[in-house]
């Protein structure tokens, strides 16, 4: 394929999870350079049961609407990369969908994830923990202060929600551009801190 | 149609001004496209005559743009907007804005990058 070849930019896809309300809406659009978007994705997988008669995985597919927001930002010269910029690619998931294999292809190939979490309705947190942590993708724990809620510890929310050890919990107010960008900071933290830890014992 | 150029294979213009994506569900080519690929518009343009939604697209991106902020943009699902993006490559009215390998997700070089990238910004 022809191209520039002076110019690159890198995609990096960042999924905003968390549960009906948690504010993954309004933390895509603080985070976003651009207006936050809305774009219609079709899920589709396979099947778990086999038609027994045919051998045929049946299909099924359902659309939900994801949040979509963008923040590009200039790399450092002579980054090893052949690249000049990165655009993150912010995908906010609808709450009421449930967490499952059909997110597979949506997931795939994601630096990582931000799990929103709103403090009344902590359990709402536990499928979106759970895909992250069978899928070995990192993420961050995001607890969203909405106005008059007694701040919880995040060291309560991080033991309530049985995480490894490792997996940061940090507070956030999804309506801010700078608490965003420090979860955004958190994330890639945490996923270059695994990354360049398994490239050591490989 | 009956515009003999209709029925010819040659460009975009002429030949499919009529259907969206002609009840195609796959792009003809794929190009390893998915929601987070990136294009971009070939500079100097060339004037030639498209259906509107291909000229919609070459106006986004005029900067490196997503598949999905297109589909977004233009209120069309991703699968439609992917089509679109392909048959623009096809015909080099975009082309590919990332130029060297995609480093994997889990590239501690890539990662490091990123980070250092947003704590600069
Ligand atoms: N006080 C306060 N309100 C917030 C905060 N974040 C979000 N909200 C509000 O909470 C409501 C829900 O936020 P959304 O961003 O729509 O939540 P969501 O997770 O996208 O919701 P669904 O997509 O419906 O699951 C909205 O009215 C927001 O304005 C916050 O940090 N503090
Ligand atoms: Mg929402």
């Amino acid at each position: 394929m022809p191209s520039y070849g002076t110019d690159s930019t890198l995609p990096a896809k960042i999924i905003i999870a968390g549960g009906f309300g948690a504010g993954k809406t309004t933390f895509v659009g603080a985070a976003s350079e651009i207006r936050p978007l809305r774009t219609e994705e079709q899920l589709t997988a396979a099947s778990r049961n086999i038609d027994s008669l045919h051998g045929l995985a049946a299909k099924s597919t359902t659309t939900v609407a994801m949040d979509f927001g963008r923040l590009t930002l200039p790399l450092a010269a002579g980054n090893g990369l052949g690249a000049q910029h990165v655009q993150l690619l912010m995908f906010g998931t609808p709450g009421q969908q449930r967490f499952g294999f059909m997110w597979d292809g949506l997931t795939h190939r994601a630096v990582g994830a931000c799990v929103l979490v709103d403090t009344r309705r902590l359990p709402d947190a536990f499928a979106p923990v759970e895909y992250f942590e069978r899928r070995t993708m990192p993420f961050v724990v995001a607890v969203n202060r909405f106005d008059g809620m007694r701040t919880h510890d995040t060291g309560d929310v991080h033991a309530a929600l049985d995480l490894e050890p490792w997996v940061p919990v940090m507070d956030c107010d999804a309506r801010e551009r700078p608490s965003a960008r420090k979860v955004l900071i958190q994330l890639l933290r945490h996923a270059c801190d695994r990354a360049e830890a398994s490239f050591l014992t490989r | 149609m009956d515009d003999g150029a209709a029925r010819s294979d040659e460009g975009l213009g002429a030949v499919r001004p009529y259907a969206l994506v002609q009840g195609r569900v796959e792009p003809d080519q794929n190009y390893g496209l998915d929601r987070s690929s990136l294009v971009q518009t070939v500079r100097n343009r060339p004037t030639v005559a498209l259906a509107h939604h291909y000229n919609q697209v070459l106006d986004l991106c005029e900067e490196p743009c997503s598949v999905a902020e297109i589909a977004g943009r233009l209120r069309r699902p991703v699968n439609v907007a992917t089509i679109w993006v392909s048959d623009l490559l096809a015909e080099r009215l975009l082309l590919p804005a990332t130029t060297g390998p995609l480093p994997d997700p889990d590239n501690p070089i890539f990662l490091r990058q990123v980070l250092d990238a947003l704590i600069r910004y």
